[in-house]
């Protein structure tokens, strides 16, 4: 057990993971925010591994006044140590966002607590959150063969997302000028994230090149997750979804994020659009008040495709970083399997797309392009 | 030099100690996420060790081809700046560092000559050949070398 250490230890060397420094340090980071309470200990204290992008541990903490002792579970949420990052985020965004969510109320997500935004009480910056104590979505579907409602229920979670409108966000994110503009910025960032890298990629090049000539029809801006995936839906024990990482969350086109959980169910499924995308599409459509002109099967390929740099991009820089000798990791390694992926998926997508393009042009007596 | 047994058995003779020996002693979540990802990777360099070397000078090969024939259809200026670039700068060399750099060199010539065709209606059949050599060369390989990949340790 651990309890609040009245020593400032210095921060090198520290991270999320490290057993020996972390439950005192979270008992007296807690500490600073609850001078109501005379004790705080720290029970329990474990690392989780369900983390991928940042380093995550649970904690059991017991709360002493007046003889009466309480505990409950928190979640610590923060970097990884220095050079082994599989992606880099900014945690102020990830604050600002958690916090507007929760005074917002509209989308179910855990608490976030409190924010050590120095890193001079965890060791790097952190956020400190409540605890979901059912499991994932991911956990629960991967054990299904039939997935009963959740297909619907996930198609109206991430409409839910996407009634957020600009003006309800934190005015420190970024908002596009327009549509146009942002679509224009996500095109830009393949060529730039390839511009930039050690490895010359003709796929990302072919990309942007057919993205730009294929823009679907536009949607207003909204609130977007930005990493859309079922093991980012946690399901509590009253079975509400509760959505968690907004580490990517941005003012986009919500179909960023129907595209995004395509590829990314994909590769690690089940795939709950797969399974009857016309069905799913039709519950988005309701949750959103949007169109079918504007929300088919078509224009998710298109945002299947486009949305992948926000992480693929961020991927491939830290894999360059592998190459120069400035960053490591099995962590890291393993994600050229997720840009090769992203090829083999977005090669074959874009001749799909492109056919039925082909196929509409001729129909309409036209040529193809 | 003994190269038998070749790079590829040796590390997948680790994967099966890493598995067999390693594995079962092996108690706490994180590390065995790790070992799991350690596994993937090692095999993926066993199939890289394999084929890699001729992969890219089959490729190098197939590209210069391609992109001198959109040079030639198209006069496209960032084609031919490229494919010269390529052939200038090419090592010839089998050592890995050298190839990958004029692997790189050559993919650049083939971004070029993709980019082209994309802007002219005229090209389409040209484009659908470049196309082809992303599809065939890189991600049908790269499907090869992702071997037993997987997003390990999710949710």
């Amino acid at each position: 057990m651990w309890q609040v250490s009245l020593v400032s230890a210095p921060n090198e060397g520290v991270h999320m993971h490290d057993l020996d420094a972390m439950p005192a340090r979270l008992a007296a980071f807690l500490r600073s925010h609850r001078d109501d309470v005379e004790l705080i200990e720290i029970i329990e204290y474990e690392p989780m591994a369900g983390g991928y992008s940042r380093s995550m541990a649970k904690a059991r903490v017991r709360y002493t006044s007046d003889g009466v002792s309480l505990e409950e579970t928190v979640v610590l949420r923060g970097d990884p140590p220095a050079g082994h990052s599989m992606i880099e985020t900014d945690r102020d965004h990830e604050w600002a966002v958690l916090k507007s969510l929760t005074d917002l109320g509209i989308i179910p997500i855990p608490s976030a607590r409190y924010y050590d935004s120095s890193g001079e009480h965890l060791g790097t910056k952190a956020i400190v959150m409540d605890h979901v104590t059912g499991g994932s979505l991911q956990a629960l579907i991967e054990k299904m063969t039939e997935f009963g409602d959740h297909p619907i229920r996930l198609a109206r979670l991430w409409g839910e997302i996407h009634t957020i409108v600009p003006e309800q966000l934190p005015a420190e994110m970024v908002r596009p000028a327009s549509w146009e503009a942002r679509i224009d910025e996500l095109i830009a960032t393949w060529r730039s994230y390839e511009d930039s890298s050690v490895n010359s990629d003709p796929t990302w090049r072919y990309i942007a090149a057919w993205l730009e000539a294929n823009k679907p029809p536009p949607l207003p801006l909204r609130l977007t997750h930005g990493d859309t995936q079922a093991p980012n839906v946690m399901i509590d024990h009253d079975d509400n979804y509760l959505v968690v990482d907004w580490e990517f969350a941005a003012i986009g086109d919500p179909r960023e994020d129907l595209g995004w959980y395509n590829i990314y169910s994909t590769a690690a499924g089940p795939n709950l659009y797969e399974a009857d995308p016309e069905a799913f599409l039709a519950a988005y459509r309701e949750a959103t008040g949007f169109g079918e002109v504007e929300v088919n099967q078509l224009t998710v390929g298109y945002f299947t495709v486009l949305s992948s740099i926000k992480i693929l991009g961020t991927i491939s820089s830290q894999l360059d970083k592998f190459a120069l000798g400035e960053n490591s990791g099995t962590m890291t390694s393993l994600q050229i399997g997720s840009i090769s992926f992203g090829h083999e998926n977005f090669i074959h997508a874009i001749a799909g797309m492109q056919a039925a393009f082909d196929a509409m042009a001729v129909a309409a007596g036209g040529v193809t392009s | 030099m003994i190269v038998r047994p070749t790079t590829a058995q040796l590390l997948r003779d680790v994967r099966n100690e890493l598995a067999g020996t390693v594995g079962p002693e092996v108690h706490s979540a994180t590390a065995k996420v790790a070992l799991e990802q350690i596994d993937i990777i090692l095999e993926q360099c066993a199939v890289r060790a394999e084929s890699e070397i001729s992969w890219m000078i089959e490729e190098i090969d197939e590209i210069e081809a391609y992109a001198s024939d959109v040079a030639d259809a198209t006069s496209d200026e960032a084609t031919t700046i490229a494919l010269a670039a390529a052939r200038t700068g090419r090592s010839g060399s089998l050592e890995l560092d050298a190839l990958a750099g004029d692997y790189n060199l050559m993919s650049e010539a083939l971004s070029c000559a993709i980019e082209a065709c994309m802007r002219d209606p005229d090209q389409r059949a040209l484009r659908d050949r470049g196309v082809e050599i992303l599809r065939i060369r890189r991600a049908d390989r790269e499907t090869v070398v992702r071997a037993n990949w997987r997003l390990v340790g999710r949710g």
